[in-house]
């Protein structure tokens, strides 16, 4: 017995020592960070913790048993039009989708609430992106796996890395209920909950994060005016001058406002009941600026300008003199309130 | 002195073959073992205990409430620690205990991303009070302990400029007080069959960075029995509800919950005052908060322990 002991004693020892004090990490991260680095979080799961989707399957929207109250992020790009769940997305936050031969990126960023379509813009050879399980002011840090750059979500651009600096080419992405994107693209496709990941995608994971007022990590401004947790549409022209349209203060149905940011006119299509907000300029490509109205029930336009041109959420004309022509993306987007403000301080809030 | 050496032995007995004092405290995916070795009586006045424990813990479990799931992400987590245990004996019923520790935490994840925390852990002072012990002419023991354990290691060890997650640190960073209760019955003057149970508790304050650890509750109880031969068996459950851990007084999603584990031990007696135990932790069963924690797969331990 005593022999016994002693051997099992040696081969514990020395499993526990084979396990890893001889290897050398090759993966530590750089020092250059062209963001303040004390505030980049490592919120815990690790690098590819949280694991992207890689070419995910997507089945038809009459397939789908998706609560319509849920929110998606929405896309139409190259024919296909796509919805992205807010409930797969909370457990990946990254998918890495194609699109004809064109490798894309969305994210979503369910601690900012925060979402964006990128296009990959890699090599041939590896064109993914993943999860680096880090955060700054609270919100997903993605990378490249073609260069190991690291991206901030919601500043849009390479914060370390090789490619750092770069601005990703964005692509329009519409925030809306389930119920309403169905209604407006019959047509869609909705990611798949076959994900080959076993997770439990009628749970949220972060408790009541969505809705009560604590955030779980520091942020560099903290911007009482509004509810933490208030989502909202915000664009921006540099880091001190934004303002956000609050999704809650649209009217149900369509709403459309013709206004002006920074000095450049802006319509802004919203809805209460629909959750959804987005921002295009209101300057069509001949230099004229439109005034538009919405349109109500007539889905898939949701506005008209006043030269009969009838215009979808993603700010293409779908009938009239200027069919096929698309109003100028401009850099906004949906998120929480209390990220947008820790991002873009001294944001303007519409009232 | 003759009584001395007639209780030697039994003392000894009693101590190498209680359960440790109480869990470690637990961070958000799993334990870090820093109590595990800490015996649980008391030596004799002027007698020192030594005790240097090594423990293996697989972390790489992915439970989903109470079902363990395939994660998917081709995740190894895991965390050896050596901790070194040095007890006095005051008078006949007071004894100080002192602890310190060196973690290693590592985990890799799709064989990529080695990640290691690895440094000198927390400490634990823990004074005991044992108006019963085990002797001769005694089948009970009972102990009452008070302690604090202090952050005497490195709490913000980084990869590149990026500060570890908590539960890659080797220490806390952070205080926490523990109260503690135990007993145990014998059934023959030898004492060679012996029942034990204990209780403690952990209260934990935050960290520089605001991160808190859930406080914890532990129960543990189980059967020892010591052959004739230098031979020990140990047999044990451990029943553990810790808080979710909190960051700025926020709880923190996927922390916390409850575990129980089976504890099984070998020892062996090479002299009176040196042994030498052998022992594991296999998960019976956990509830685990929330969506998806990382938690105790197993975890194999050896310790040496000496009375002079």
């Amino acid at each position: 017995m005593f022999r016994i002991l002693i051997l099992s004693s040696i081969f514990l020892l020395q499993a526990c020592s084979d396990d890893g004090t001889t290897r050398v990490t090759d993966d530590s991260l750089g020092e250059r960070w062209s963001i303040p680095v004390e505030q980049v979080i490592d919120a815990g799961p690790g690098k590819n913790g949280i694991p992207a989707l890689n070419y995910p399957d997507f089945i038809p929207a009459n397939q789908s048993t998706l609560d319509p109250a849920l929110l998606v992020l929405g896309v139409q790009y190259k024919g296909v039009t796509k919805a992205y769940p807010h409930n797969i997305l909370d457990w990946h936050e990254v998918v890495n989708d194609r699109y004809d031969n064109e490798t894309l990126i969305l994210s979503y960023c369910p601690l900012t609430g925060s979402g964006m379509f990128w296009e990959s813009n890699s090599s041939l050879d590896n064109q993914t992106w993943g999860v680096s399980g880090l955060l700054y002011n609270s919100n997903l840090i993605l990378y490249d796996r073609d260069t190991d750059s690291y991206w901030s979500q919601m500043l849009e651009k390479s914060v370390q890395g090789e490619r750092e600096g770069e601005i990703p080419v964005k692509m329009k992405v519409v925030e809306m209920t389930w119920g309403a994107w169905q209604a407006m693209y019959p047509d869609t496709l909705v990611l798949s909950e076959e994900t080959g990941f076993t997770r439990d995608y009628d749970s949220y994971p972060y408790l009541g994060f969505r809705t009560n007022d604590h955030i779980l990590f520091p942020v560099a401004n903290l911007d009482n005016r509004l509810h933490p947790k208030a989502r909202v549409v915000g664009i921006r022209a540099d880091q001190n001058t934004s303002k956000v349209f609050q999704i809650d203060d649209f009217r149900p149905g369509i709403d459309v406002l013709n206004t002006s940011f920074n000095g450049n006119p802006i319509v802004v299509i919203g809805s209460s009941d629909m959750k959804t907000g987005v921002i295009y300029s209101a300057t069509t490509r001949d230099g004229i600026t439109q005034t538009f109205s919405a349109l109500q029930d007539q889905a898939p336009a949701v506005m008209e300008d006043t030269e009969g041109n009838q215009w979808d959420i993603f700010g293409r004309a779908l009938s009239g003199p200027r069919t096929g022509e698309e109003l100028e993306k401009t850099e906004s987007y949906t998120a929480y309130w209390f990220a947008w403000a820790a991002f873009f301080p001294n944001a303007e809030i519409h009232f | 002195m003759k009584i001395k050496r007639l209780l030697q032995p039994i003392s000894i007995a009693g101590l190498l073959l209680s359960m440790p004092v109480a869990q470690a405290v637990t961070c958000s995916c799993a334990s870090i073992p820093l109590l595990n070795s800490m015996e649980a009586s008391a030596p004799d006045p002027d007698t020192w205990f030594f005790s240097y424990n090594y423990e293996f813990r697989d972390l790489g479990e992915a439970v989903q409430g109470s079902t363990s799931i395939e994660d998917g992400t081709d995740r190894t987590r895991n965390t050896a620690s050596h901790i070194i245990e040095l007890s006095r004996g005051l008078s006949e019923k007071v004894s100080l205990s002192a602890l310190i520790s060196y973690v290693r935490h590592q985990r890799e994840i799709g064989g990529q991303d080695l990640q290691i925390g690895e440094g000198f852990g927390d400490g634990i002072l823990m004074l005991k009070y044992s108006p019963l012990q085990i002797r001769i002419y005694s089948r009970n023991a009972f102990s009452l302990g008070i302690g604090a354990r202090i952050p005497i290691g490195d709490d913000e060890q980084k990869n590149g400029a990026i500060v570890l997650a908590e539960d890659l640190q080797p220490s806390t960073g952070s205080r926490g007080q523990i109260i503690w209760a135990y007993y145990a019955r014998s059934f023959s003057q030898a004492a060679n069959l012996q029942l034990y149970t204990s209780l403690s508790h952990t209260r934990n304050q935050a960290n520089d960075r605001g991160y808190q650890f859930g406080n914890e509750i532990t129960m543990d109880a189980g059967v020892s029995y010591q052959f004739n031969a230098p031979l020990g068996l140990i047999a044990g459950l451990r029943y553990r509800n810790a808080e979710r851990d909190l960051r700025d007084q926020v709880e923190v999603p996927n922390t916390g919950g409850e575990w129980l584990d089976f504890l099984p031990a070998v020892q062996y007696h090479f002299t009176p005052n040196l042994a030498m135990k052998l022992g594991a932790t296999l998960p019976v069963r956990r509830k685990l908060n929330d969506t998806i924690q990382f938690t105790t797969r197993r975890a194999a331990s050896l310790s040496v322990s000496y009375l002079f």
